[in-house]
């Protein structure tokens, strides 16, 4: 299963329920790539922005926005995330991992 | 005793009320917990979605850090990134890929170290000492243990309890002094990180979850995973706004009640932020 959803999202195969899935972890990934850990508010501007402008939904973009003074009043929101010490090392796994697997 | 840390993304993030709940709590039972250096993101549900060998590299660099730095234990309270470490763990048992990870990630990789979940580590330190150490026996919980997918499943990779049928967490619970339930929902999912990007699913789950515990006569709900407490405590109010039933249901991470046990306040653990709290 998990070797056929690889093959797909390679030939860019995404049913169109499944997009905002796939964008977010897309996202995700690319959110570590950088910063070796993941930077929370980061990953949901990116995500956001890239499903407004990919399916037009502009009211998406500030869904769940009430939550933002309660997660702030409990100490949850980090405007400065944190980065992995070394993330040039961090870029080089990422870039070994996407090259396609030898015969 | 001291134990390698692994906290993953989401303790040092918006769960950060989980890693005050269980320092607190390990502080007060003598556990020191050492965090790895220069410890990554294990990947979570999107490189195993996205990328099979970023899957695997990714915990594999951690695994050897904790190496590195001499650790035979390590915990790693979120399910997921313990799963990840216990994954590659099992991977590597295949020599060749052992290598092949290890040049990957730049480290020695040995698979030595023991991973463990927080259920787990309740039991390394013993429940004849957790019962000794209750100040304020939690007479008045009437918990459902709520595992998740993570916590046991795949089983062939966490070996953890039953994955059917677990009880250690009520095992941990007894000791307390708290009562259980016996529910429907223990071990289904909650939907995990689809949270932004699947709310409707998200949402779906949790009510059923919720109200089942309700239902068998819970008047809380217990965890060991930070995803599944944003699910069903942050998200609580939107179940309640979509459903239109009110819930209140109490959430946990079982750190807290551990620690409310010991004689820590709500405070020191980090409860006083969840959202959804017990007047």
């Amino acid at each position: 299963m998990d070797a056929l959803r690889e093959a797909a999202l390679a030939r860019n195969c995404v049913p169109p329920e499944s997009l905002p899935i796939i964008l977010f972890q897309k996202e995700f990934l690319e959110n570590i790539r950088r910063n070796g850990r993941l930077g929370e508010l980061e990953l949901i501007g990116r995500f956001k922005a890239g499903v407004a402008i990919r399916t037009g939904r502009l009211a998406f973009l500030l869904k769940d926005a009430r939550l933002a003074p309660q997660l702030s009043k409990r100490k949850k929101l980090h405007f400065i995330s944190e980065k992995a010490g070394d993330r040039a090392v961090v870029q080089r796994i990422f870039a070994r991992c996407s090259k396609p697997s030898e015969p | 005793m001291n134990i390698g840390y692994y906290p993953g993304c989401a303790l040092h993030g918006s769960s950060n009320d989980y890693e005050q709940s269980l320092r607190a709590c390990m502080n007060a039972l003598d556990v020191r917990l050492e965090e790895i250096k220069d410890w990554i993101c294990c990947g979570a549900t999107a490189a195993h979605s996205l990328n099979h060998k970023l899957s695997l590299a990714l915990p594999a660099r951690n695994l050897a850090l904790a190496e590195r730095d001499g650790f035979e234990q390590v915990f790693a309270p979120c399910p997921l990134c313990s799963m990840q470490l216990l994954k590659v763990k099992k991977a590597i048992a295949d020599e060749k890929l052992r290598r092949e990870l290890a040049e990957t990630v730049e480290a020695g990789l040995q698979g030595r170290s023991e991973i463990l979940n927080l259920i787990q580590l309740f039991e390394k330190v013993g429940l004849d000492r957790l019962k000794a150490a209750v100040k304020a026996p939690l007479e008045s919980v009437i918990a459902a243990c709520y595992y998740g997918c993570l916590l046991t499943r795949p089983p062939d990779v966490v070996h953890f309890d039953d994955f059917e049928q677990p009880k250690m967490m009520e095992a941990v619970l007894a000791a307390l002094g708290a009562k259980t339930v016996e529910w429907n929902y223990k071990t289904e999912c909650c939907g995990a990180g689809m949270t932004l990007a699947n709310e409707d699913t998200v949402l779906d789950l949790a009510c059923k979850i919720l109200s089942n515990a309700a239902e068998h006569g819970a008047n809380c709900l217990v965890v060991a995973c930070p995803m599944c407490h944003v699910n069903l405590d942050m998200k609580q109010a939107a179940v309640e706004r979509r459903y239109g039933r009110k819930l209140g249901m109490a959430v946990y991470y079982l750190s807290d009640l551990v620690g409310m046990a010991l004689g820590l306040s709500a405070e020191q653990l980090g409860v006083d932020r969840h959202f959804v709290t017990k007047a």
